[in-house]
Formats: structure tokens, C-alpha cells, sequence
């Protein structure tokens, strides 16, 4: 029973405390600075003070907490990798996600659907058959289904995509889930304003000091920080990062957009996505339906909106679900998606001491959020890459060895 | 209740269509909305909100408020208020449980000191038990029902191409559209209502004036050889490279302009005081609507309740169109428009200054209002001194508190606004190359400065997409509007009260303490006092 | 549609064009260093700014450089390899 909201009838006055400590001044030095209070840097910040008891941290933030990706994108929780490095990885963020509501004592919706990766072709029936093996070695509970399977799943479902490209069979993932992406940042922040560190919001770096190879500070819009540890977690912003300290990536920007209905009654159970007709679809706990579909074709760093997209989407929707034509889309939105060439994250220690990157977030940041946190804390303490995350360093394109996770990364190949 | 015939009406009364709404068949006329025949037939109750479960009935009229959304099988989440009569729909009340009468889900209402903001981030949590109650919100949000058999309606789509496009066909617009194709440009103007003319058609002041000038020059505009007009059809977006989408019932226009001219007016605000959400308390405009367009009377006893002149001239259409109004509550201490307070006075209508109202009081079925409770304006941030107030009977309360700029499609173009504190609401401030604004939405209120501020949008719209005939005439339209003589909005017509149920948001039930408590909580940035709240997220948003 | 100029076809709307990326010059794969040639293959100048980038209008495969504003989405000039005067 929810006991706890009778205080909340009892009480006079409103009975809740700020989550998030307004800080007047920013310090001269901190032991670690975070630049980014999205999600990542938020549990980075986190998990840096429950785990290691560091807490003489800033994390630094140009706009409003959470208002980059982490609230903007369409919520999805899996770990169906493709490759042994991203399974495992994505395999420990899900285990986090499943008790992150008791470590917060805050609601996230986190809410476990089930998720099916349409195949509608023969090479893409390959695909999953690979990702299912790849992720049952690693005892990731995932498997090939049959269209039978699907139908049952989701009843109401075209599953000749209005004869257009018929479904074959799908991927299924019992743990895929969703939840409510904002309070996932309020959850950590919270967790870590409440262990010491510091957010600070409208604080934008102007510059971070590298002297002889190594970070010495940052400067920003409310003055110099001197710190020896600088984790760099902006998502869309990473080029105008790495800049600052003169560091050469692969990372591209693209805008992702997405949109959502208005609230309908419940009716769609599963998540579903379509890899050959680039979409996909969950319905919140609030009755949106929540839908998205692949990259937009060239770079910008904008969050505007297009048509085509709403179009294109609500098009192949409609391939899936015939009944839908009358419902409204009540919103569109985007966010600006830092890509890779193998879709895999770009995370860890980088060639210039005391700068960590976590980076390359592409279209699969959400569903890390946890896992990031915990890496790139371990990482930054120990100056020595957590074994989670050596598949994903910066390193490796300058070896050619990437970690090929296009087939299991986004809708938009 | 049906008014007498009025020259500008929207109804046909020679041709009736019966339709039925919970159950009870009704009928109106071919031109009625769904919400107005139903407000004829003296049916107040028209819906349930999202959150308590309290009866609502109209708010705006205007697609502003989804106070009226209304199922019919596959018609899922139908805006009745602008929503015309399908003959022999079967319409049922979205989100209800049991019907809007007898709606079992009313008992939340009883529950909301256990439902603070964002309760449902502080509790529910149990693994063990989070499935269960997830069921439950699920089951308890979302709006319509979706009808798995719906057909596949496939909307045809066809480009279009203007030099000048001008969103909005009120005073403003019209004036702006015609300017533009005098100049030698090809225009086309679109207006989501079914008929142009905008606030012109209904913002009268009991006065026929300035409902002529209006018509004709409406009449103009539909002569122009170079002017395509489309009613019923709204500007949906604004997309890069002047592309915006005409959504009208049978098809979508890509129109692809070399100039917009946004003549999109400005919303409504509603007063923010104890029980606002009664059926009867409405804002103005919709009272307007009602009486000019589908002659449906508002009530039967009028109170208004102003903070501008747009009040003083909504009692007079009021009275104009045979209803009895009692008084006028003014929450200002003086105003420049005394002639309208004169007029109204010398017709036997109380004007009361530095007032509000206190409390909308229910009649005992709790579905309608019956009283208002009058007292002393308080300063702003204390509440309202409920033991010194005056009862005055009424059934419908008007409120004209204010307005904030419709500009949504000047945001999406990447207008950059300011704050002008002379009219008490972000105006234009950059505007994107090719891409004006005029009337209310650009901070002009002024009816004869509506029409110049028209003008001198159309001129430049003209010109930039390639039109400067002359230089010489120019110059008669670069000169400034005059400012307004006194701000069109209250910057806090909000009158705080222990018992709450003072809604700002009546999409998702807020009140106003569940900003303060909110706000406490730490989410005092506007975007995550938004995401925390869910204040703005409602199915009618985009139109406050 | 967002507006994309062909050289060859005129003013088209930007899905039937392709987007190849930011002009960058190659070095010489017989005598660059690998680090070299893993930078030109794979690290990008990411971030915003006014870029040369290679288009492709795809019903006519012309291939142009569009010179493109990539925080405003404002194309400033396009035009045929070469042809930059």
C-alpha cells in the first residue's frame, strides 16, 4: 500500500525537501568535475560517491537537469547486443535498472514489456538468430520466435505490414523495458546531491586547461574550476568538448526524432521495433503511444523537427496497425544523437591524462545509463578503464578494431 | 438555449440533425458544433477531467481545452466544441467510468490530499506490487477507447504553392492578405475555424460597426483574383524553408510559401480562483462564440469577471443578444476604458473595482455554477480573506483575464521572443527571414491598430517574396502602430485559497499549490517545473 | 521539406538528395602513417560549423559541394566540384 502520500494528508505544509541543492557559489577546486547532468553524468556522479566515497564533486550543467537526451529520448531498456562486449555491457545495465526505484526510493515506471525486433527478410532472420545465440552464451534471455508467437503477443497486429513486407519472425526479449526517463536523472541527482556532490544548472564550460598533456582545470560561465579529473558526458555537444582539449574522434552528429500520440486507453502490451521499416512503438503508463523511427540523413546540430518524419512514421505505423488513422500525434520532438561508425559508445580514459569521455551515445544512450555510471566512476577513480567498457574505447579505430553493433543499434541502416 | 437569429450566425436553421450523447438523443442545426447543440439543449455536463473526475463543460470553445472530447466508435477523441453535428453520431464522454453522470471514478476527487504532485513518483515502487498498480494507472489514464476494427482511412495528400501565406483570417490577417495581393502577390489564407472573420465576428461590444467592417472586408478579400481563402483548414506546423502543412477534413496541402504573415491571434487565459472549472465559468470568448455564432445562450444569469476592456465588451454583447448580466468584477482599480463601465451601468449592470472572485460556489447536484463569491483583490502571494466576501447568484461566469500569443508556428520557425511589459505577454522580438507577425499574436489588441499592423505585415510579406512595386507607398506602412493605451492582460489574475481546486492546467487537474509544492521540490527551472508536473502535457497542448 | 539546390537541377527537396559527409582531403595511402590513415578513415571535425560537404542529387547523379551551415540548417552555396569560383 502506498502509506507513504498519507502523510502527505496529513501534513500542513508540503512535506518534501528540494531534490537538488541550490548552490550559490562554485568552488575554486573540486576532486572531480562532470560536465553534463544528464543521466550519464548524473549516476557517474552517483556511483563516484556511493561506491568510492568521492564526493568533492561538480557536476556541471548549461541548461536544466536531464534536458539533453536523457528527456528526450523514447525510453527503451534492452540488452539484445549483437556483439560479446555490448550484451555483457548492456546485460549489467539492465540488472542495475531492475532495483534502481528501491536504490532511489522514486518511482521510474520502470516497466518490463517484453521487446520483439521484427525480421521481415531472410538475411534479417540471420540477425536475430546471431544476437539470440550471442546473448544466450552470455545468459541474456533472449530467442527467435515465429509469427504465431508475435500475433499472440500483439493480437491486433497487421503481420503483413499491409501486405508491404511481411513479418517472418522477431527476436524476442523477455527483459525489455521502459521507464519514465526524466526521473531516472531526478533519481540520481538526488542520490548524489544527497551524498555531497553538487550540481550546478546554467553553468556552461567555456574551456578546460590541458598543460603538458594533463587536465588542470575548467573554465566556465561562473568562473575557474581547478581539478585534476574532468568526465566529459554532453552527448550531442562531445565535438565542442573534445575540442577544448584538442582531441580528434569519429564522433558525428545527426538529429534522432521522435513523437508521440495523444493518451489512448491502454492497448499495446510489448515493445515493437521494425528494423526493414525503420520504426518503432511502446504505449507509456500515461496511454502515449511513444514512437520513433532511424537518424535523419545529415548532419545538424539542431532539435528541430521535419514533416517527412512524422509522415514516414506515421505511414509504416499505419502499415502495422490499419486502426490507427484517426488517433492524433499530439507532439514531435528531437535530440541531437552523437554517432559512431559502429554504433557502439566511445567511453573511458583518452590520450589526454585526467580527461574521460563517455561519448557516442548515438540512438542507445538511455538503456546505459545505469551501467555508464558505474563504469565511467570505476574508470575515473582508478585512471584505469573498467573491464566493461574496453570494447568502447577511442583507441580502437585508431587500431581498426571496432565493435560492430550496427545490427542491434537503431532502426536506420 | 437557442437566442433569436443574428445576421452573422453559423447556423442554418432550416436544416436540423439529430445526434445523441450519453445515451439522450438531442438535435441541432447543420452548423452547430457538437458542444454548442448540446450547450442549447441546456446540457451542461459534457465531461469528466483526467485526474478528479470533476464535471466540465465549455472553457474556450475553441480547441483550447479538451474539457468536451467525445467518442463515437472509430471517431476516437473528437474536439466537440469544434466539431460539427454527423447526423445520428452516438457520442460517449472519453476517460469515464460508468458514463459522465454517474462517473464511479468522481471519488478520486475525494483522495487528492493523498495525490499531491508527482504522488505517483513517491510511492508504487514495490516490485513485488508495481505490475499491479501499473494496471491500474494504465486503466485509469489514456482518453479514448481505440477501436481495433477502425478502417484504414488513407488522406490524399497534393502540394501547394503561394508567394504569401497568412495563418489566420481575423481582422489582421484579412487586412494583411489583401495588402499583400494589392501589391501583386499570390496569397492564400487559411483560418482553422469554418468561417474567416476571426474575432471580428464576435468580439462586438454590442456594437455592429465593427462586425461590418469585418464582413466586408472579409467580402474584399474573397474577390481578390490573387487571393485563395480556405476555412476549416489549419496551419499545423511550420517546417524549414516556409513548408507548412494545411490540414482541412479531406486532405493535407504541402503549401510551400515565399513569405508567411502569422495572424494567429492569442489564447484566452482563465482566471485562477477557488472551483474555476464549474460548468458556467467560461472564458469570454467562448461566451462570445456561443452567442454571435450558433445564437446559444452562455446562461441565464451572467457575472463577468475582467481585468481588460475585451470584458466590458463581452457584457455588452451579452446584453445585445438578450441576456440578463448582473455585474461586472473588476480586479483593477482604475482602467482607460470608463465610457464601456458607463454604459454598462446606466443598463442596470454593477461595476465592482479592485475585486475578484473568491470562490465559484456549485449548485447542491455539484454540476453547475449557482454563486460567486466576490471580495477584495488580495496582494498577490496571500490568499484570498473568504470571510469578508459577497454572494452574488449567477449561472455562468464569465472570465476575461487576459491572453497569451498563439505562436506556436513563430516559435517553431525560430522566433526569438521578449517580455513587453506594456501588454503582458512575449511578443515577436527576431523574426526569421520571411516570416511575420500581426494582430493580437505580434502584442497589438487595438481593433483600427489590428487592421494597420495587417497591413504593414502583408506590405513586407509582398515584398519579400518579390512584389516591391513602388518604394513610394511603402512608406505609408512603416509607420509604428501606436501602442496599446493599456495592457490587455492581468499579469496575476490568480487568487490563491486554502481548500484549493483553483486549476491553471485543466487538462491534468493542476492546481495552483502544486506549483508552489513543486517548485519546492526543487523543480523551479519552467522546463523541469513542466516534466515534473506534467503541467502544459495535456492533449491540448501548445494552446495556452 | 528542407530545400536543397542542385547546381545542375535547381532548387529540390533534400529527400532526393544524399549526404556523403564533410569534404576532407586523402592523404597518400603509399606513404601515410597508419595513424594517419585510421584519423582520414575515421575521426571527424564534429562539431557545429560552416562545412564543405559532398551531396548527390539522386535522380540525376550530379555530385556537388554544398557549402552548409550545420547549427542554423542554412545552406549558404552549392556547386559542381571544381566550380567554387
Amino acid at each position: 500500500m502506498p502509506w507513504r502520500l498519507v502523510r502527505f494528508a496529513m501534513s500542513k505544509k508540503h512535506p518534501e525537501p528540494r531534490m537538488f541543492t541550490q548552490h550559490d557559489t562554485l568552488r575554486r577546486s573540486y576532486d572531480v568535475v562532470i560536465i553534463g547532468a544528464g543521466g550519464h553524468g548524473l549516476a557517474s556522479a552517483y556511483y563516484l560517491a556511493r561506491e568510492h566515497g568521492i564526493t568533492n564533486v561538480a557536476v556541471l550543467e548549461k541548461g536544466y537537469i536531464g534536458g539533453g537526451n536523457t528527456g528526450r529520448n523514447t525510453t527503451i531498456i534492452r540488452s539484445n547486443y549483437l556483439t560479446p562486449e555490448g550484451v555483457q555491457f548492456y546485460d549489467a545495465s539492465v540488472k542495475l535498472w531492475q532495483d534502481l526505484a528501491q536504490d532511489f526510493d522514486l518511482n521510474l515506471f520502470y516497466s518490463t514489456r517484453g521487446h520483439y525486433t521484427l525480421a521481415h527478410t531472410d538475411s534479417a532472420m540471420r540477425t536475430m538468430r546471431w544476437r539470440a545465440e550471442v546473448n544466450k552464451h552470455y545468459g541474456v534471455d533472449s530467442e527467435v520466435v515465429g509469427p504465431s508467437d508475435i500475433q499472440h503477443a500483439a493480437p491486433m497486429m497487421d503481420l503483413s505490414c499491409g501486405g508491404v513486407a511481411p513479418i517472418l519472425g522477431a527476436l524476442y526479449h523477455a527483459p525489455g523495458s521502459v521507464a519514465r526517463h526524466d526521473a531516472v536523472a531526478w533519481g540520481y541527482g538526488r542520490g548524489a546531491d544527497q551524498r555531497g556532490v553538487e550540481i550546478h544548472q546554467q553553468t556552461e564550460v567555456l574551456g578546460i586547461d590541458v598543460v603538458g598533456g594533463k587536465v588542470k582545470g575548467v573554465k566556465t560561465s561562473r568562473g575557474y574550476i581547478s581539478t585534476n579529473k574532468v568526465l566529459c558526458a554532453v552527448a550531442g555537444s562531445t565535438p565542442r568538448m573534445t575540442d577544448m582539449v584538442g582531441l580528434r574522434t569519429p564522433i558525428y552528429i545527426h538529429p534522432l526524432q521522435a513523437m508521440v500520440s495523444e493518451p489512448l486507453k491502454a492497448w499495446l502490451d510489448p515493445i515493437l521495433v521494425s528494423g526493414s521499416l525503420h520504426v518503432y512503438i511502446s504505449q507509456s503508463a500515461r496511454g502515449e503511444l511513444v514512437m520513433g523511427a532511424s537518424l535523419d540523413p545529415y548532419e545538424l546540430h539542431s532539435t528541430r523537427s521535419t514533416l517527412d518524419f512524422v509522415e514516414g512514421l506515421s505511414a509504416h505505423m499505419l502499415e502495422m496497425f490499419p486502426f490507427l488513422s484517426q488517433v492524433k500525434v499530439m507532439r514531435q520532438w528531437a535530440g541531437m544523437a552523437d554517432m559512431t561508425p559502429d554504433f557502439a559508445p566511445v567511453m573511458g580514459k583518452t590520450p589526454v591524462e585526467g580527461f574521460y569521455l563517455d561519448s557516442g551515445w548515438g540512438t542507445w544512450g538511455f538503456k546505459a545509463t545505469p551501467i555508464c555510471g558505474k563504469t565511467m566512476s570505476h574508470t575515473v577513480v582508478n585512471d584505469t578503464n573498467h573491464p566493461l567498457i574496453t570494447g568502447f574505447t577511442l583507441d580502437r579505430f585508431r587500431q581498426f578494431s571496432l565493435t560492430g553493433e550496427k545490427g542491434a543499434a537503431s532502426v536506420g541502416h | 438555449m437557442r437566442l433569436a437569429e443574428h445576421a452573422g450566425e453559423w447556423i442554418d436553421r432550416t436544416k436540423t440533425l439529430d445526434f445523441s450523447y450519453e445515451g439522450t438523443r438531442y438535435r441541432g442545426f447543420a452548423g452547430d458544433t457538437i458542444t454548442s447543440a448540446l450547450w442549447a439543449s441546456e446540457v451542461s455536463v459534457l465531461g469528466r477531467s483526467f485526474k478528479y473526475h470533476r464535471p466540465r463543460g465549455v472553457l474556450s470553445l475553441a480547441n483550447h481545452d479538451v474539457n468536451v472530447m467525445l467518442q463515437d466508435g472509430a471517431r476516437i477523441n473528437v474536439r466537440a466544441d469544434v466539431t460539427e453535428l454527423i447526423a445520428d453520431a452516438n457520442w460517449h464522454s472519453v476517460n469515464t467510468f460508468g458514463g459522465v453522470a454517474g462517473d464511479r471514478a468522481r471519488w478520486i476527487g475525494k483522495l487528492a490530499p493523498f495525490l499531491p504532485v508527482g504522488f505517483y513518483y513517491k510511492a508504487f515502487y514495490s516490485k513485488r506490487w508495481f505490475p499491479r498498480w501499473e494496471r491500474m494507472f494504465r486503466n485509469m489514464t489514456g482518453l479514448g477507447q481505440v477501436a481495433l476494427d477502425a478502417p484504414h482511412i488513407r488522406t490524399p495528400k497534393r502540394y501547394g504553392f503561394c508567394d504569401v501565406l497568412v495563418i489566420g483570417a481575423g481582422p489582421s490577417g484579412l487586412s494583411a492578405a489583401l495588402t499583400a495581393a494589392e501589391r501583386g502577390a499570390d496569397v492564400v489564407i487559411v483560418d482553422e475555424n469554418a468561417r474567416s472573420g476571426g474575432s471580428g465576428t464576435y468580439q462586438l461590444g454590442g456594437d455592429n460597426a465593427r462586425f461590418h467592417t469585418v464582413r466586408a472586408l472579409d467580402e474584399k478579400v474573397r474577390a481578390h483574383p490573387r487571393i485563395r481563402v480556405q476555412t476549416s483548414t489549419l496551419a499545423a506546423a511550420y517546417y524549414a524553408d516556409h513548408w507548412v502543412p494545411l490540414v482541412d477534413a479531406t486532405r493535407i496541402t504541402k503549401m510551400r510559401a515565399k513569405a508567411i504573415v502569422v495572424a494567429s491571434g492569442a489564447f484566452e487565459q482563465p482566471a485562477v480562483f477557488r472551483n474555476n472549472d464549474l460548468p458556467g465559468v467560461m472564458l469570454a470568448s467562448a461566451a462570445q462564440r456561443l452567442a454571435y455564432r450558433y445564437s446559444v445562450s452562455p446562461g441565464e444569469r451572467v457575472v463577468v469577471l475582467t481585468a481588460n476592456a475585451d470584458g466590458y465588451r463581452a457584457a455588452l454583447d451579452m446584453l445585445a443578444r438578450g441576456i440578463v448580466v448582473t455585474a461586472v468584477v473588476e480586479l483593477r482599480a482604475s482602467h482607460r476604458f470608463g465610457e464601456l463601465a458607463h454604459e454598462l451601468e446606466a443598463r442596470g449592470v454593477e461595476v465592482m473595482t479592485s475585486s475578484c472572485v473568491v470562490e465559484a460556489v456549485p449548485n447542491k447536484a455539484g454540476d453547475r455554477l449557482a454563486a460567486v463569491r466576490i471580495g477584495a483583490l488580495p496582494p498577490v502571494g496571500t490568499a484570498a480573506v473568504s470571510t469578508s466576501t459577497r454572494e452574488i447568484k449567477c449561472d455562468t461566469l464569465l472570465m476575461s483575464v487576459g491572453w497569451a500569443p498563439a505562436a506556436n508556428l513563430l516559435y517553431q520557425a525560430g522566433t526569438s521572443m521578449r517580455y513587453d511589459k506594456t501588454v503582458e505577454q512575449f511578443v515577436p522580438d527576431r523574426l526569421p527571414e520571411g516570416v511575420f507577425a500581426c494582430g493580437r499574436v505580434n502584442g497589438v489588441f487595438s481593433f483600427d491598430s489590428k487592421l494597420q499592423d495587417g497591413r504593414r505585415a502583408g506590405e513586407l510579406a509582398a515584398i519579400h517574396s518579390g512584389h516591391a512595386a513602388s518604394a513610394a507607398t511603402f512608406g505609408e506602412y512603416a509607420v509604428i502602430v501606436p501602442a496599446e493605451p493599456e495592457s490587455p492582460s492581468h499579469a496575476w489574475p490568480i487568487v490563491a485559497h486554502a481548500a484549493g481546486k483553483n486549476f491553471v492546467d485543466f487538462d491534468e487537474d493542476l492546481q495552483l499549490k502544486d506549483f508552489a509544492n513543486a517548485v519546492q521540490e526543487g523543480f523551479d527551472n519552467i522546463e523541469l517545473l513542466k516534466r515534473f508536473s506534467t503541467n502544459g502535457m495535456g492533449p491540448s497542448q501548445g494552446k495556452h | 521539406m528542407k530545400i536543397m539546390t542542385c547546381p545542375v537541377n535547381g532548387a529540390r527537396p533534400v529527400s532526393e538528395f544524399t549526404y556523403w559527409g564533410e569534404l576532407s582531403e586523402m592523404p597518400d595511402p603509399a606513404t601515410a602513417t597508419d595513424d594517419t590513415w585510421a584519423d582520414y578513415v575515421f575521426c571527424r571535425n564534429g562539431a557545429a560549423g560552416i562545412k564543405k560537404e559532398w551531396w548527390c542529387h539522386t535522380p540525376s547523379n550530379t555530385w556537388f559541394i554544398a557549402e552548409r551551415d550545420t547549427a542554423k540548417d542554412r545552406v549558404i552555396r552549392t556547386y559542381l566540384n571544381g566550380e567554387e569560383a
